[in-house]
């Protein structure tokens, strides 16, 4: 599919974007304010086309892609000067507001991770990729996604202040 | 948790027993997921130049305003305008001059030469020989040119429809872009878009097609403007698309026969023309998959769903074009 996209194809472009700008959107989330995340993912995949040509191995395309996002996440926040601690972003419109506070507060404590963890689980619980997906669409070995799920979904629930018992009474209720 | 290979992991692929936690943040989070289409702006070509000289020819063509609007007696010579700079005299209103200020309601006629018509601060339009070209309205509203015969090559950075070229046949509305456009008198013509997207719309018709880089459209005097088809098109697709254009019965089952996989913005733009063909929309989901699509559909995509699709069909047609090397 780089290949081709690089090659002219067009299709392939289009297709690129519709496999991985969740993975783009998520390594994003996890830096940058909400409000700002879906313009950054057109920025990134402008920066992405108008430099695929420098692209040597196709293969290299998925990390590649995120590492871009990832910095052009940092830039966006240097420019605004806003530590990403104190983003709060979510607006109340998209769950309402009571459900937006909420929203806000996992966000917060997602952001709070250590960053493999964080941009794994945002993934996940965000952009609704399953692990084999996020493997594929991050590079990453499937082992690592799954340990880096598991791992930050442990201090997550600590974060959040939700108990190991409090999971298996809703398991059992 | 375990970070060992069960088959019964939820947080891994969502297969086993549902964590309720996981479902509940899963559920929670889900409203700020990336779900927009593509939506690229041109890329920016690799023409600095045109940029640097395009802000140096503005600044000079309010140079030459200046000493124009000092100069009243001469024709096109000041008031409201779009400033021009020709190879040799032009006829602009009553007179002849090799440059000047053109009036809002004057007509341009380059005749045996070429000028530089500049749009504002946001663009200029190259006019070639045997042009003759009226200035509607230029304001910050917006710019509009009537292009009654010749070519035109326009450059605009500006947000788009900003700027409109009217031919007698159809309406050009810019949407932040280059193109050449030419019609003969009697309106008929073709455009060319070489960056970003323009809409061709003819009023009389309702027919709005959307045209992005590297694609071309028929301009017809008396008719709706005619699909684009790509650059590199087979002739057969532009037969069948020429049928379709005068309107015969067989000529939209051709078109789909014809149109390959490099062939998706005409799919796309046919099938925003003609909302109801569950053929047309088969054929755009084979060339161009899109999550409004299904191939198990029974029923048409709503209007809008295939507006949308036809942008991300659009957006990817100009994010490709811009990695091809004209």
């Amino acid at each position: 599919m780089v290949i081709a996209a690089r090659a002219g194809d067009r299709l392939a472009f289009a297709e690129l974007y519709r496999r991985f700008s969740r993975a783009v959107h998520g390594v994003i989330l996890a830096r940058a304010p909400f409000r700002d995340a879906a313009d950054l993912v057109q920025d990134v995949f402008a920066l992405a086309l108008a430099r695929l040509p420098q692209l040597a191995q196709a293969e290299a395309f998925p990390g590649w892609l995120l590492a871009i996002a990832r910095n052009r996440a940092i830039d966006h926040l240097r420019v605004k000067k806003l530590p990403i601690e104190d983003v709060d972003d979510v607006p109340s419109e998209t769950s309402g507001v009571r459900a937006s506070i909420e929203v806000q507060r996992v966000l917060t404590a997602l952001r709070a991770l250590p960053d493999a963890y964080r941009e794994t689980l945002i993934l996940r619980l965000v952009e609704g990729l399953t692990g084999p997906e996020i493997a594929a669409q991050t590079g990453l070995a499937p082992g690592s996604v799954r340990v880096n799920l598991h791992r930050g979904m442990k201090l997550l629930r600590e974060k959040l202040g939700i108990t190991d018992e409090e999971v298996s009474d809703e398991r059992v209720g | 948790m375990n970070e060992s290979d069960e088959p019964n992991d939820y947080l891994w692929d969502g297969s086993g027993s549902p964590d309720p936690e996981i479902q509940r943040l899963e559920q929670l989070m889900r409203p700020l997921r990336h779900d927009a289409p593509l939506k690229l702006v041109p890329p920016k070509r690799r023409r600095p130049r045109w940029i640097v000289g395009g802000a140096v020819a503005v600044a000079a063509a309010a140079a030459i305003a200046i000493v124009w609007l000092a100069r009243p007696d001469k024709p096109c010579s000041g008031g409201e305008g779009m400033v021009f700079t020709g190879t040799g005299e032009l006829s602009c209103g009553d007179g002849r001059v090799a440059s000047g200020v053109l009036p809002i309601g004057s007509t341009i006629d380059t005749g045996t030469h070429e000028a530089d018509l500049q749009i504002a601060t946001i663009g200029v339009a190259h006019l070639g020989p045997d042009t003759r070209v009226r200035l509607d309205a230029t304001s910050r509203a917006g710019h509009n040119l009537f292009l009654e015969r010749g070519s035109m090559h326009a450059r605009v950075t500006a947000p788009p429809r900003l700027f409109a070229i009217t031919t007698p046949s159809t309406a050009v509305t810019d949407l932040g872009c280059e193109y050449e456009i030419h019609v003969d008198a009697r309106g008929a013509g073709e455009i060319r878009v070489l960056s970003g997207k323009v809409e061709l719309a003819a009023d009389a018709h309702g027919v709005i097609v959307v045209a992005p880089a590297g694609t071309h459209a028929t301009i017809r005097p008396g008719r709706h403007p005619s699909i684009p088809i790509a650059n590199g098109a087979s002739d057969a697709l532009a037969a069948a698309v020429a049928a379709y254009d005068r309107g015969e019965a067989t000529a939209i089952a051709a078109v789909i026969a014809a149109a390959t996989e490099s062939d998706a913005i005409t799919i796309a733009n046919l099938a925003v023309l003609e909302p109801a063909n569950l053929a047309v929309q088969r054929r755009l989901g084979e060339i161009a998959p899109n999550r409004a699509w299904s191939a198990a559909a029974v029923a048409p995509v709503a209007t809008d769903a295939l507006g949308a699709w036809r942008e991300d069909v659009v957006a990817a047609q100009i994010a490709i074009d811009a990695l091809i090397d004209h």
